[in-house]
């Protein structure tokens, strides 16, 4: 009976795995660079490949159980990795982390010096760090579209949003930014549709149309379907993306400044106990922090913030983050677990998995949330 | 590559029984039944897949093996010791990278945003803040002068370093609490560090440095009215030449100009970006042509034909009134 039971869940998560890809790629999948890792349902894995400009989907396979939480932190996982592909700690970035949420796994992006080779690993409840093999899985690559003049060749992130994969990116040569979308389910050679964002900037006070989005969630609300983006500098903006038109210019509306000085590196979400939800900013300091022992550093913002409509709480009027105090206004907090984490990604409600730099040591390790 | 592989160089204790080689496929092959391959005295295995073929074990990196890494090498032989030898991989003929600027000669406006360093061979990425110094005219370092942003063309040779667009703008906090990246009419060194390797692992090997000429800086769209373009012959395979009046961004250059109807030949920009010029595969025919100019070309400072970098999106947009240049080729 177990043996039929999982027959079940097999079939059943192939065929709603098949519909996230269409006709993929059987085996044979080179990762050449890699920028971002996400994950939609399902183990579907999103590789933003910004050598090639594009984005790569891939079954890992990985569909759960939900049973692959790490146990205890991991120390000195940058040395292991490095060990793993045969240099010096100092010879690796690891570039991305994200947690797969239908097993609780985490996956790596590690980039290698001085040959710049890419590989993904992961690591599960037993700390263990295991190379992601990519020969015998299935998936696509969909190539995103270039400006007249110059090719994307940055992609910030990328993510999974029910009928489609978003990501954001900047040009090599004009100062720019995009944000595409590639239909699901998700077809190798598929065109994207693309489209520039037009953000107030709380910080001096104007619009721009060239700052490039460093890191987003898909969000859903009454009012629609949105990308909430993080710029350096720090606003947080949201653009409503229901029935936008390829080449479209979206004009975004300014929510949050979390103060000058800062570089967004990571964005998520989660509800508290209380069933309050939260965006969590994770961010770089170009100078020493004023309230933590390192320039990383998160803070977390009510989305009742997200969620405001009126002008006066809005672009102009945005919210500010008190730079002076470690909380305030009212829902916008500092993440004192953060400080420190170069990588991180929501784990679940009430944990973060974040990857740490204590000295030139990279350590990983759950954390809570608060 | 296979030069690498022929040159792979062997280090074998005398009191070694076991041998062990690099196979043509890049594969360690030893004979024995098990084998463990380390970076030097690390304690932690490469990642990689171990096959038996016959009497020997043939180990798989899970990425190819680095150049001037040595490898140590565990090797269980069939009476089940283990012995241990080292590997080093030693590339022969090294090249060794070098890097030019653009555009050259480097004269910058004041609020100048990006800059492209091309180097002769593909280089290691993640590094360039700690490879790459600006200098104020005293000598002073201009601390946080680069955006952090890592951008590198598609084969690995050329990188856009952005100045940092936070200090380089009017009124963005950075600007006001630290100032611009360039001060007005001073020259400034970029040093880039002799250690910055190429993927092939060989640095640099001496210091690189270049003269960066601010002047004032520049809120003006490139304008097209302002150019100069000289036609060439009919019957010739001369030149289409414009020249600007401001350097221009010398990457976009390359693709920003295009003839309609089209003509197949080469495009050559100046090291300077002050001038463009078009050689044609075949002679040129009598008659009017057209010059379409990509609206989206940027002049140094990030600014366009569709407008300046820094716009007040309240106020009227003030933009190149033409795209496109005529010219005409005569007999």
């Amino acid at each position: 009976m177990k043996a039929l039971c999982l027959f079940f869940l097999i079939v059943t998560a192939f065929v709603a795995s098949a519909a996230l890809l269409e006709s993929p790629q059987q085996g044979g999948l080179q990762i050449q660079s890699l920028s971002s890792l996400s994950f939609g349902p399902e183990g579907l894995l999103l590789v933003a490949e910004p050598a090639s400009a594009s984005v790569v989907a891939v079954q890992t396979g990985d569909t759960g159980p939900k049973n692959e939480r790490l146990a205890k932190p991991v120390a000195d996982i940058g040395g292991q990795i490095a060990a793993g592909l045969g240099v010096k700690k100092e010879d690796i970035t690891v570039r991305d982390l994200a947690v797969n949420p239908a097993s609780g796994r985490i996956y790596l992006g590690v980039q290698r010096r001085p040959d710049n080779a890419v590989l993904i690993v992961s690591v599960g409840a037993d700390g263990k760090v295991v190379p992601l093999n990519l020969g015998p899985l299935s998936w696509v690559r969909i190539t995103l579209p270039g400006g007249t003049a110059s090719k994307v060749t940055n992609i910030t992130d990328v993510a999974f949003d029910k009928d489609r994969v978003f990501a954001t990116g900047t040009c090599n040569e004009e100062f720019a930014s995009r944000i595409f979308t590639i239909p699901v389910p998700l077809k190798n050679g598929a065109t994207a549709s693309v489209f520039s964002a037009e953000t107030y900037h709380v910080a001096h006070r104007k619009w721009e149309t060239k700052a490039p989005i460093q890191s987003f969630i898909p969000h859903q609300s009454k009012e629609g379907t949105f990308v909430v983006g993080a710029f350096a500098c720090t606003p947080v903006a949201k653009f409503k993306v229901d029935d936008i038109q390829s080449g479209a210019q979206v004009k975004g509306v300014s929510m949050v400044e979390l103060g000058s000085g800062n570089r967004p590196l990571d964005l998520f979400s989660y509800s508290d106990k209380s069933g309050k939800e939260w965006l969590v900013v994770h961010t770089q300091r170009f100078k020493q922090n004023a309230f933590g022992p390192s320039k990383m550093w998160g803070a977390r913002i009510s989305m009742d913030y997200l969620d405001a409509k009126a002008p006066e709480k809005t672009n102009e009027n945005a919210a500010r983050r008190d730079e002076k105090e470690p909380k305030g206004p009212e829902g916008i907090e500092i993440v004192d677990a953060l400080f420190g984490a170069v990588q991180v990604d929501k784990l679940s409600d009430t944990e973060a998995v974040v990857l740490r730099d204590t000295d030139g040591t990279l350590s990983l390790e759950v954390a809570a949330l608060p | 590559m296979k030069r690498w592989l022929t040159a792979f160089s062997l280090w074998v204790s005398i009191a070694c029984a076991v041998e062990v080689r690099m196979n043509d496929l890049r594969q360690i092959e030893a004979r024995g039944s098990d084998v463990r391959v380390f970076r030097g005295d690390a304690t932690e295995p490469l990642f990689g897949s171990m096959v038996k073929k016959g009497d020997c074990v043939l180990f798989n990196a899970v990425l190819p093996l680095v150049p001037w890494e040595t490898y140590r090498v565990e090797v269980k032989s069939s009476d089940g010791n283990w012995s241990e030898k080292r590997l080093k991989f030693k590339p022969t003929a090294p090249v060794v990278p070098a890097v030019a600027i653009a555009p050259s000669p480097t004269v910058l406006p004041a609020n100048a945003l990006k800059l492209y360093l091309h180097f002769s061979q593909p280089m290691e990425q993640g590094v360039f803040l700690e490879r790459i110094t600006l200098q104020c005219q005293d000598g002073s370092i201009v601390h946080g002068a680069f955006r952090e942003t890592e951008l590198w063309s598609p084969d690995g040779k050329r990188l856009t370093l952005w100045l940092h667009p936070g200090r380089q703008k009017t009124g963005v906090n950075l600007n006001t609490d630290e100032g611009p990246v360039l001060q007005e009419s001073q020259q400034h060194r970029l040093r880039i560090a002799a250690n910055w390797r190429s993927t092939a692992g060989v640095a640099l090997g001496k210091e690189t440095v270049f003269m960066l000429a601010a002047g004032g800086v520049d809120h003006t769209y490139p304008d097209p009215q302002r150019w100069q373009i000289t036609a060439p012959k009919a019957g010739t395979r001369d030149p289409l030449v414009v020249r600007f009046d401001e350097p221009l961004d010398p990457a976009m250059l390359v693709s920003a100009l295009k003839l309609k109807p089209e003509v197949a030949g080469a495009v050559t920009v100046s090291p300077d970006a002050r001038s463009w010029s078009f050689t044609p595969a075949a002679e040129w025919k009598q008659g009017a042509g057209v010059l379409e100019i990509d609206p989206l070309l940027e002049d140094l400072a990030g600014n366009n034909l569709l407008g300046p970098f820094e716009v007040d999106r309240d106020a009227p947009v003030k933009a190149a009134k033409a795209t496109t240049m005529g010219f005409e080729v005569r007999g």
